[in-house]
């Protein structure tokens, strides 16, 4: 469980991106940061593997706070995507998926056979893709690396910072299924950020919406559509809402 | 009336009697140049003939110092650029001439006054008494360990010693590759350098082996010691003002102003002067004045 | 023609003098990158050095070879020390600027997913930023090497040999085939090294992928 305490984020020059924010993300839950640019979803996320340091309050995973740890050692048991991609060019696929398992020591042996696994996982079959370079694959393809990469060492947690921003709508969907189908198989738990509502609806268990700064509501999908807690909610989901009735209804 | 006549009167006058003082000693003078090579003695020299030169006629005189090598001072001559300077009767045989070693000092001046004469148009004056010969040069303390004492000792120990010669030396016939063959000595290794860094370079023990130019006051002064050329290798190399025949038509003044100055310096006296601008660091025009003062040439200024 | 016999009559002394050229060429660019990478590393880790440093590497341009070289055999005396202790001095600048270019110009994603991975700062420079820095920091090496050759020629004139030997020597006997040796065969020497670097410039741009073109 990741566990968030009155976290506040204030920026050197007086900028409040992330306001008394308290949160428990369940293990095994996928649980997704919405909201529109600025809200401070993605402020919240690189808190966790320390990207960004916190100004008050204590974030504690799996019971420990994040600050008592060595800062390398947190972010290698964390998994992190995101939206940049960021694979290591020089580096061929299978080198770029055993990036952390090395840092860890695993021998070479175990790396290639744990990078061959994740790359059947995500459909990249391994005989093809393994000995590839990030700049011979699709973008889609790219960032499906970047994520088996982050789950390579098999970390108990997932960050993902609008992984599928940069992909067009149709590799986006696609991804979007694969990923549902791998927490399936994998059940890790992952905190996802997004200003997309459909991608929200697709992927969460649960919805946390925050704007300026603030966590406006975290539930289902159905308590949040029901049940909004606050305006900016109820205007957030209104045209969705309706949508799905007249879906419903028909 | 009268007096505005008086006084227009008197300053056409003092305007006339102005614009004749102004013109002074350089009233319709010319200007000489004298040119020189780039090492100490060449300076002081120039700067002796030039000052010769200004006290013994009307004449400005202008100075292009540190011409470089050899060939770049001639060239500067014979094209002009120069109107004189001084040059040693065995570089201009061999290096310039490119004719064989002669040892006769007497015969080498003649031969050069004449091809100088026939080939530049150029007037090789009376020497001015030193002989400023390349010496094989080695440090005192080396020439005793080694028991060296003539150039033709080195040919046992040349294998493992390592000289320092000026660029011209490396070059000319009557230098590193005539010495070669005259001597039969190849050294390990010949470093080029600037001639004054020859010194340097010795004292710092990274050669043992220089070609220093005789009247240099620091082969004293470093307790360095010349070698005797044994087998007479080096020509004579007495200096001597060289001019172009063109500026000694013009200026017949020049001629006279530098007779004085003929055998006025032995090997000794240059080799003070030198000194005194390598070692104690005063200028070269200083030196020169001051010498040209002791010989009467110049008067001391009131 | 006759400067064909000349280069023919003197082929052991060009052998030679091209070896010394090489060698002072050699010595003095690996100083300076010795020296320089890690400078540019500081300068990009240390905004606050990068002003001093590019300053002083900068001016360092400025001065006229001869007056380096006269300046530094002062306390370093004459011959090779000198010599090589100016062209290091001149090679530092493209040196410590493309090694700060090179890492500047890391794509910023690649560095947060190396922050994000895991990888301690010293790694993520070991394993990341140099490599992929490398292409652009050999192109400075390259220059580096260029300007060494050319400045190594004034090194005839204190004692430490090389091709300019050829030059001066013209120079003092009026021998305009001696200089137009000592001035080719170092425009060739910096040709070939130019090229030769460019090479392995090219192959490691290819080898770490990033000879696609944008």
């Amino acid at each position: 469980m990741i566990a968030f305490d009155s976290v506040s984020k204030t920026y050197a020059d007086g900028t409040p991106a992330v306001r008394d924010l308290s949160l428990n993300i369940e293990k095994g839950e996928t649980i997704v940061l919405l909201g529109s640019s600025g809200c401070g979803k993605t402020t919240t996320l690189k808190m966790i593997n320390r990207l960004i340091d916190l100004s008050k309050g204590t974030i504690e995973v799996d019971g420990k706070n994040i600050m008592d740890q060595e800062i390398t050692a947190l972010r290698r048991s964390i998994g992190y995507v995101f939206q940049g991609i960021g694979l290591f060019p020089h580096l061929s696929v299978a080198a770029n998926v055993s990036v952390v398992p090395r840092l860890l020591g695993w021998d070479k042996a175990r790396c290639r056979k744990r990078a061959a696994e994740l790359l059947e996982l995500v459909d990249l079959p391994p005989g093809e893709y393994a000995d590839q370079y990030p700049d011979q694959l699709s973008g889609g393809q790219q960032q499906r690396v970047g994520v088996v990469r982050a789950l390579a060492a098999d970390p108990d947690y997932l960050l993902m910072d609008e992984p599928f921003g940069a992909l067009d709508a149709l590799t986006r969907g696609a991804l979007q299924q694969e990923l549902v189908k791998l927490q399936s198989e994998i059940g890790k738990t992952i905190i996802f950020v997004t200003h997309d509502i459909f991608e929200a609806l697709t992927l969460a268990d649960r919805i946390a919406v925050m704007h300026e700064g603030r966590l406006h509501q975290v539930g289902s999908k159905e308590e949040i559509l029901k049940r909004p807690a606050t305006d900016f909610v109820r205007e957030l989901f209104g045209k969705p809402a309706r949508q799905l009735k007249l879906l419903g209804e028909n | 009336m009268s007096y505005i006549r008086t006084g227009f009167s008197l300053l056409l006058c003092a305007l006339v009697f102005a614009s004749g003082c102004g013109r002074g000693p350089g009233a319709g003078s010319e200007t000489v140049t004298v040119g020189s090579k780039n090492f100490t003695e060449q300076l002081v020299i120039a700067e002796i003939m030039a000052q010769a030169i200004e006290a013994g006629t009307n004449l400005k005189v202008a100075r292009k110092l540190n011409l470089g090598g050899t060939m770049i001072c001639h060239n500067a001559l014979v094209q002009g650029d120069i109107d004189l300077y001084a040059e040693y009767t065995g570089t201009a045989l061999t290096a310039i001439l490119k004719k064989s070693v002669v040892s006769d000092p007497n015969k080498v001046l003649a031969i050069v006054s004449k091809e100088y004469a026939e080939q530049f148009q150029c007037g090789w004056q009376k020497p001015f008494g030193f002989n400023n010969t390349y010496a094989i040069t080695v440090r005192g303390a080396f020439a005793d360990e080694k028991g060296l004492e003539k150039v033709s000792d080195l040919a046992g120990i040349a294998g493992e010693t390592t000289a320092g010669f000026t660029a011209e030396f490396m070059e000319r016939e009557d230098g590193y590759p005539g010495l070669k063959k005259a001597y039969g000595i190849s050294f390990k290794d010949t470093r080029d350098m600037e001639p004054s860094l020859m010194y340097r370079a010795m004292e710092q023990e990274s050669v043992d082996v220089i070609c220093a130019f005789a009247t240099d006051g620091r082969i004293a002064a470093y307790k360095l010691r010349m070698l005797e050329d044994d087998k007479g290798f080096f020509p004579p190399y007495y200096a001597a003002p060289v001019v172009r025949q063109a500026a000694l038509d013009k200026h017949p003044g020049i001629a006279e102003a530098l007779a004085p100055l003929a055998g006025a310096l032995d090997d000794e006296t240059m080799q003070k002067l030198n000194f005194e601008v390598d070692d104690k660091k005063r200028e070269p025009a200083e030196v020169a004045r001051e010498f040209l003062v002791g010989k009467g040439i110049v008067k001391e200024s009131p | 023609m006759d400067f064909l016999q000349l280069v023919a009559d003197r082929q052991g002394e060009l052998v030679g003098k091209t070896g010394e050229h090489l060698v002072l060429t050699g010595v003095s660019a690996a100083a300076a990158v010795l020296i320089g990478v890690p400078l540019g590393i500081v300068v990009t880790r240390w905004a606050a050095t990068r002003g001093p440093v590019l300053g002083f590497a900068g001016v360092v341009q400025t001065i006229p070879s001869i007056a380096m070289l006269a300046l530094l055999m002062v306390p370093l005396g004459l011959g090779v020390k000198p010599a090589i202790g100016a062209l290091v001095l001149y090679a530092l600048l493209p040196i410590v600027r493309n090694t700060h270019a090179g890492l500047t110009g890391v794509d910023r994603d690649i560095l947060e997913a190396a922050d994000g991975v895991g990888f301690t700062p010293g790694q993520r420079l070991r394993m990341v930023e140099l490599p992929l820095a490398a292409p652009v920091i050999i192109a400075g090496i390259r220059t580096a090497t260029v300007i060494t050759v050319g400045i190594a020629t004034l090194s005839a004139y204190i004692g430490a040999g090389g091709l300019g030997d050829f030059i001066v020597r013209g120079l003092s006997t009026g021998n305009s085939n001696l200089i137009i040796l000592g001035v080719v065969a170092a425009s060739v020497m910096a040709l070939l090294l130019d090229f030769g670097i460019g090479l392995v410039e090219k192959w490691l741009r290819r080898r770490l992928h990033q000879d696609r073109k944008e």
